[in-house]
């Protein structure tokens, strides 16, 4: 075997775009939240992204969105590939608990964004959707947690619930997942975004199989 | 008496006596003119004898970066065959990313099928070979070669003591043949035939709706997950499988499209200039894969000689 310049062939391969991963990440950012609880959310969510960005393949197969509620309903980043997210606007704590329109809100932007996929023939892996509150929702919730439920269900979504402490309605939550909803531990919000992050970088690189397994929760999870 | 490991199922069942689940239906293709099935001999009219024909063949499996990053790194779970020894074939099979023994399934599964091909040879003759072979004679290879392998696969369970799943892996196949070239697909990657010197995507696309599901060979395959088919060997002049991993960069997602590198992989192989060495090099230079998962990469080629074999 001579005469062959394997690098006559880098121009002739195929740029494929990188299979996406979206997650959406649906916060209470309500009154209850106020001091500690939203300084420690805002730092575990820079460390997120500052995690994500730094993993060659995750920084580009990752989306993350973040939708807020908080005395109202904000989509404070629609769904933007880890590497391309650069300052985001530290959360604001105030109001009630719109849960249920927040995530109503999450899952049609995630719907969107699947067809843009689609559309553009990238291809997708399951989109994660975490839920995470310390109190009670103070809207019409059950409606959007039984949809919720049922993409869960139908393997269309992965959804981890979080309860933030002990005043978590963690019976709530629960209606909104086919898992089990979490408590976070004290406010190791760090802990569970480093978890996330391992996490998505995990599906991100996952080879096809059934099913990618996630590391223990044990580091912030109190249950 | 062997004993389970805790909260695991052994299968055992024996190997050969392992019925495959039902394959869909056949998928010859129109190249070759599909008899029906009230009147199979129909084709024998219209196909005369063509002589044997001369192959080469390459083939290399690399492990992925994105394995390299466990401690310890996970072994490669990728193999790939182009068997020119006999009745030219290529085999690719790609552990379960997540099952902690695929590499073995993948391992056992290419070398017996290769095998029971070796074993076959007189039925390979009669279905790829002689110009009357019907469809059902492609079919009944088919549900062999599958269930073959599901035997494999059950009896590494039992040697191992583990579930069957922990060993399951995708499998691709090529078989050439004087009248056609038959294919199997058990699963994801992507088998490659070049006609009148144009590569096109062969089979079905094999995952489903997110990036990381498709099907096995293991205890969990079912009905309608797999795929055969044949094609007119007569227009054909390279064959190529291929895991996910290396159509990343060989193949478009959507499978509409094959690198042009393939066309010039098939003519270095055809010409005897591309062997396992250059395909190994080009899996495994690590700019031209940049960017991509950092998934196991296989590829087998084969490309009729254009310089004596």
């Amino acid at each position: 075997m001579h005469g062959f310049d394997l690098t006559l062939l880098k121009n002739d391969l195929i740029e494929n775009p990188t299979a996406r991963c979206a997650c959406a990440l649906v916060l209470d950012t309500s009154g209850s939240m106020g001091g500690a609880p939203i300084d420690e959310l805002n730092g575990g969510m820079a460390q997120f992204i500052d995690e994500l960005r730094h993993d060659d393949f995750a920084s580009y197969a990752v989306e993350v969105g973040v939708f807020t509620f908080g005395g109202s309903v904000r989509e404070a980043l629609s769904f933007t590939p880890a590497y391309q997210i650069q300052d985001l606007a530290k959360l604001q704590a105030r109001g009630g608990t719109p849960m249920g329109e927040a995530v109503e809100l999450a899952i049609e932007r995630l719907a969107g964004r699947k067809a843009e996929y689609q559309k553009a023939g990238v291809s997708y892996y399951q989109p994660w959707l975490v839920l995470m509150s310390d109190g009670a929702p103070t809207d019409s919730w059950q409606a959007a947690a039984r949809r919720l439920r049922q993409m869960a269900q139908d393997r269309k979504v992965t959804v981890l619930a979080i309860g933030i402490g002990e005043g978590a309605a963690l019976d709530v939550l629960a209606e909104f997942s086919t898992r089990a909803p979490k408590r976070l531990e004290g406010m190791k919000f760090r802990e569970f975004f480093q978890w996330l992050s391992q996490s998505m970088e995990r599906v991100s690189q996952s080879t096809p199989g059934t099913g990618v397994p996630l590391a223990a929760t044990d580091s912030w999870d109190a249950i | 008496m062997h004993r389970a490991a805790p909260g695991r199922t052994v299968r055992r069942k024996p190997a050969t006596t392992r019925k495959a689940p039902a394959a869909p239906a056949s998928t010859r293709e129109a190249l070759v003119p599909a008899p029906s099935e009230q009147a199979p001999e129909a084709a024998s009219s219209v196909l005369p004898e063509l002589p044997a024909r001369s192959w080469h063949g390459a083939d290399a499996a690399v492990v992925g970066t994105s394995h390299l990053r466990a401690n310890p790194p996970r072994r490669c779970q990728d193999v790939a065959l182009a068997d020119t020894g006999g009745r030219a074939l290529a085999i690719v099979a790609d552990g379960a990313g997540s099952a902690a023994v695929s590499h073995l399934g993948a391992a056992a599964v290419v070398a017996g099928v290769r095998r029971l091909c070796r074993t076959l040879e007189s039925d390979l003759a009669l279905t790829l070979d002689a110009p009357n072979a019907t469809s059902d004679q492609a079919k009944a290879l088919a549900l062999r070669i599958v269930a073959h392998a599901q035997g494999i696969v059950d009896d590494l369970a039992e040697e191992h003591l583990r579930d069957g799943q922990d060993f399951r892996c995708t499998l691709l196949v090529w078989l050439t043949g004087r009248q056609r070239a038959f294919w199997l697909k058990v699963g994801d990657g992507v088998l490659i035939a070049e006609r009148d010197g144009e590569c096109l995507c062969v089979g079905p696309a094999g995952k489903g709706e997110f990036a990381n599901q498709t099907c096995f060979i293991g205890p969990h395959l079912r009905e309608g997950q797999w795929a055969w088919g044949e094609l007119d060997a007569n227009r054909l002049s390279g064959l190529a499988a291929m895991s996910d991993g290396a159509a990343e960069r060989l193949v478009a997602s959507d499978a509409s499209r094959v690198a042009p590198a393939m066309v010039k992989l098939l003519r270095g192989v055809a010409e005897a200039r591309v062997g396992r060495r250059e395909v190994f090099a080009l899996l495994a230079e690590a700019d031209s894969w940049m960017g991509t998962s950092g998934d196991d990469k296989s590829l087998a080629l084969l490309a009729e000689a254009s310089s004596p074999a």
